[in-house]
């Protein structure tokens, strides 16, 4: 594997071990959870007592230490509000968001490309100039406004799709479409640049000199060297699916990792929070990674 | 019959009220087999002539005059009829070899992408592919076919491009700067290359280029391009044996030679002028030392000084040897 | 292909931006685009008026005003022109008085993190070293994370609140900066200039402090202004969770949160509030976009 792939992986790593650390403070420094877990009768003794049993009378470097360790094992401790164990709470609630956010995305590829690839072919006609507004639009609508917006459209007005919860595939269509509205935006944007950068270069006029055909040209030889950045993207892409992915949970009352951790957060049930976090950031650079590793692999002049 | 006949080319761009022309009243004629070299600096127009003859011009260049290319009128062909005929009897390629081919696709496919375009149904191969490169003289080509652009050097890639450009021995080739971007010792090869092409298939060739070297190398006749116009032509031997329009003979004098175990370097004095600041008259008459007032007033017409010898000026009367550098008025 | 994927990312999308061609523009060609100047200025001085300019509070609860349709609708009432919410409080009124917690917060995040960064991006890229790259670390560390992580982990040590909520927007932006100005400063001190000032003996800080930076500013300005409108949608999404500002203070974002449960009969309480951030976004970027094309060269335009 190239040099510079083993870096990433080193980097990626180095970025969640300090995460790990930062989020071990962030929870720690702040206050004292167990008076909160304990509630307002708890006696010293009773504070006393859960203090050791979950090890927190230890020095805060050996208290790292422990944790780390059991993070790695993917023992994240147990839910303060829910005596359940964090990560059995989070992964499920991942799975949720995953699909949610998964099936966006494949919708936003097959929206976005397409749309990018016709604004590109006529940089100054009709279709491009809508591809740009439908992007500056994407971009700028909140989106759980638009979410509202489609609830209160369908849901509420018209009646045809539920307005909250998890099921049938109709649960999923007001959430899917929040989010594929703005992921395919950007993408037709970018997938309109590079495709407009591509059927400028060289290799492409050369190519239209000895006279191939448009079809190949665009479909074969500029889309396949546009679509590079686009894969990188993708990885970045999926952050802010993420994002939007945790508002609209909230609008639609979908139980995935935004509902959860943003509960977590409003009961400073801390074990949660930090399994949230860091498993989130682990999946996420993972899939960058992946994205990375797929980009590289696609091109010749990076592989040796 | 000329192989190609050009008459009054124009090429202009910007407001119609205000344009400026790139190209102006070009008039020229290749044939058959024959090396033509077309000289002048950046901005004299000969490239963007050329993009003409292909019809690859943006659609904001407007394109007027007469071309007739193999008895065919090439301005009144429909975009299906060039793209059958680009490519096939008419190539050209481009300055930049090193960014010429696609990146993605080895050498190999992009070959065999050609060949099949060329020869339809006959599901040409890595074999073929690998015959095409050996006819460019590229060296152990069964494995270049299987490597990729960036692997290349830029005299290989030169090569992959004429013989991606030749391939079915097009009856003119139009080469834009082959050689700017390569070595010197590079060049001696790809000019030879062209002149084997010229050889084996009979195909004329028109290079583009600022080098005189390249030009008196190996090309019949020369075609020199002043601000969009051509302002001298004739055979080559003729052209810088005889040279009669002040420009040429700048240029050729401007050729660094070696005097006295010195090396002497000449320029012509000032600038090539805008394209949009030009007058009526004639466009290089503020960096003539000959110039007159009616040279600046008068669009100067085309006079035949030699055989086949045409120069644009008001001076140039074919008498060697008058407006040589440095002589009396 | 050695850039980190944000770097090509942002250089992309730097691009996609500069080809959207926005629809308002001025009768003068180089003018700001015209819509997005005025809605810029609303916002301005709703933001600095505050509620001194409307004829409620946003706090003003009337109970006889409750659920008003905006004015045109059959049972509006001029006096509450976008109509009131569940509590009699003037729409119209929480939102001037959301437009300053907007700005408020946006600015803030702009402002100080835009310095904090740019004073980073110009430690790491022009006195580099062990500290630069420690710095530019630091720097890659958290841009790697989605904003959304970062946020709910900042808050969830900090609590909600709109003072938190400034500082968790301050240490989730300045990065961008930081890498921003990275990369100009490392480009910028190659320059002839900049090589003439070390020969004549400056010292390096004036240098970085007085040839270096200022010819950065641009690049800074353009993703200042093109921030703004960004700060303004993730502190509203904050909000819209119940993370950020908290009542009785207004925010577009709570605005939003509350009106979710009269989705069924109070439909303008939905609409304007979102309504209005997706203009003051729109008009940021518009207003960014047209600064880029003015004062970046590479932008392409």
């Amino acid at each position: 594997m190239p040099v510079f792939l083993l870096r990433r992986v080193a980097e990626a790593f180095a970025t969640l071990f300090v995460l790990t650390f930062v989020i071990f403070l962030l929870a720690r420094l702040v206050g004292d959870p167990v008076p909160l877990v304990l509630g307002t009768e708890a006696t010293q003794q009773d504070i006393d007592f859960y203090r050791r049993q979950y090890g927190l009378d230890q020095p805060l470097m050996l208290q790292y230490l422990s944790f780390l360790t059991n993070v790695v094992q993917g023992d994240f401790g147990v839910s303060f509000r829910y005596r359940v164990s964090a990560i059995g709470m989070v992964l499920p609630a991942l799975w949720a968001t995953f699909k949610l956010t998964g099936i966006a995305m494949l919708l936003s590829l097959g929206i976005g490309v397409p749309l990018g690839i016709m604004g590109s072919i006529r940089p100054r006609g009709m279709l491009a100039r809508a591809v740009d507004w439908y992007a500056a639009a994407g971009e700028s609508i909140p989106s759980f406004w638009f979410a509202l917006m489609l609830m209160l459209v369908f849901a509420v007005t018209l009646g045809v799709l539920p307005s909250s919860g998890f099921g049938s595939w109709q649960h999923y269509v007001l959430p899917v479409t929040t989010l594929s509205l703005f992921s395919s935006a950007s993408l037709a944007a970018l997938t309109r640049a590079n495709m407009v950068s591509a059927l400028q270069s060289d290799f492409v006029k050369m190519e239209r000199n000895l006279g191939l055909p448009e079809s190949s040209i665009v479909f074969r030889h500029a889309l396949r060297n546009a679509s590079l950045p686009i894969i990188t993207f993708l990885g970045l892409q999926f952050g802010v699916l993420l994002g939007g992915a945790v508002v609209t949970e909230r609008v639609f009352a979908w139980p995935g990792i935004g509902q959860v951790m943003v509960e977590a957060i409003f009961t400073r049930d801390y074990p949660v929070i930090q399994a949230g976090v860091l498993v989130t950031a682990f999946c996420f650079m993972l899939i960058n990674l992946l994205v990375d590793i797929l980009a590289t692999l696609l091109d010749p002049r990076v592989r040796q | 019959m000329s192989l190609l006949s050009v008459r009054a080319l124009s090429v202009e761009f910007g407001p119609r009220g205000k344009p400026v022309a790139a190209v102006a009243g070009a008039s020229f004629h290749v044939e058959r087999g024959e090396i033509v070299g077309v000289v002048g600096e950046s901005g004299s127009g000969k490239s963007t002539m050329c993009s003409a003859l292909m019809r690859s011009l943006p659609d904001s260049a407007r394109v007027s005059g007469d071309v007739v290319f193999d008895g065919q009128p090439l301005m009144q062909l429909s975009a299906a009829q060039m793209q059958a005929i680009r490519g096939r009897d008419l190539a050209m390629i481009l300055q930049n070899p090193m960014t010429s081919l696609d990146p993605l696709f080895t050498i190999g496919d992009q070959a065999i992408e050609v060949l099949r375009l060329r020869h339809p149904g006959s599901h040409a191969g890595e074999k073929q592919a690998v015959e095409l490169l050996r006819k460019v003289r590229i060296t152990a080509p069964e494995m270049r076919v299987r490597q990729y652009p960036h692997q290349m050097s830029g005299g290989m890639k030169q090569r992959i491009l004429t013989a991606f450009a030749t391939a079915a021995s097009p009856k003119l080739l139009i080469a834009d700067e082959p050689t700017t971007a390569l070595d010197a010792t590079v060049q001696e090869e790809i000019l030879s290359l062209f002149c084997e092409i010229r050889d084996s298939a009979q195909t004329a060739i028109i290079i583009v280029t600022h080098d005189l070297g390249v030009v008196r190398r190996i090309s019949d006749r020369t075609i020199v391009m002043y601000a969009g116009r051509i302002v001298e032509s004739g055979p080559t031997r003729s052209v810088f044996g005889n040279p009669q329009h002040p420009y040429t003979q700048g240029l050729i004098g401007s050729m660094p030679r070696v005097v006295d175990g010195r090396v002497e370097l000449n320029s012509i004095p000032g600038q090539v002028p805008r394209l949009d600041q030009l007058g009526s008259g004639c466009a290089f008459a503020e960096r003539c030392q000959h110039a007159t007032d009616r040279c600046s007033r008068a669009m100067p017409l085309q006079r035949t000084i030699g055989v086949q010898h045409d120069v644009v000026c008001w001076h140039g009367d074919g008498t060697p040897g008058v407006w040589r550098e440095g002589a009396a008025a | 292909m050695s850039e980190s994927p944000d770097a090509r990312a942002t250089g992309l999308l730097r691009r996609l931006r500069a080809i959207a061609r926005w629809p308002l523009r001025l009768a003068r060609k180089d003018g700001p685009p015209a819509l997005a100047t005025l809605v810029c200025a609303a916002l301005f001085i709703a933001a600095l008026c505050g509620t001194a300019i409307t004829p409620f509070s946003e706090t003003h609860i009337d109970f006889e005003s409750v659920m008003l349709p905006p004015a045109w609708e059959a049972e509006g009432a001029i006096l509450h022109p976008l109509g009131t919410d569940q509590l009699g409080r003037d729409v119209l009124s929480r939102l001037v008085a959301g437009a300053q917690v907007s700005l408020l917060v946006a600015g803030a995040a702009v402002i100080f993190g835009g310095v904090l960064g740019t004073f980073v991006g110009l430690i790491a890229g022009y006195f580099g070293g062990v500290t630069g790259a420690l710095l530019n670390r630091l720097t890659e560390a958290f841009l790697a994370l989605p904003f959304i992580l970062m946020a709910l982990a900042l808050v969830s040590a900090l609590g909600p609140g709109l003072w938190n909520i400034i500082i968790v927007m301050i240490l989730t932006n300045w990065a961008r900066y930081a890498r921003l100005v990275r990369s100009e400063v490392i480009s910028i001190k190659e320059r002839d200039f900049v090589m003439l000032a070390r020969i004549a003996g400056v010292s390096r800080v004036t240098i970085a402090l007085r040839h270096v930076l200022p010819n950065a500013f641009n690049s800074v300005a353009i993703l200042a202004v093109l921030d703004v409108g960004r700060a303004m949608m993730l502190e509203s999404a904050l909000s819209f969770l119940g993370l950020g500002v908290q009542p009785p203070s207004v925010s577009w974002g709570v605005m939003l949160a509350d009106a979710k449960s009269f989705m069924g009969f109070a439909w303008w309480l939905a609409l304007f509030p979102g309504l209005v951030i997706f203009l003051s976004v729109l008009s940021f970027s518009a207003l960014g976009d047209w600064l880029q094309s003015r004062l970046d060269p590479r932008s392409g335009l």
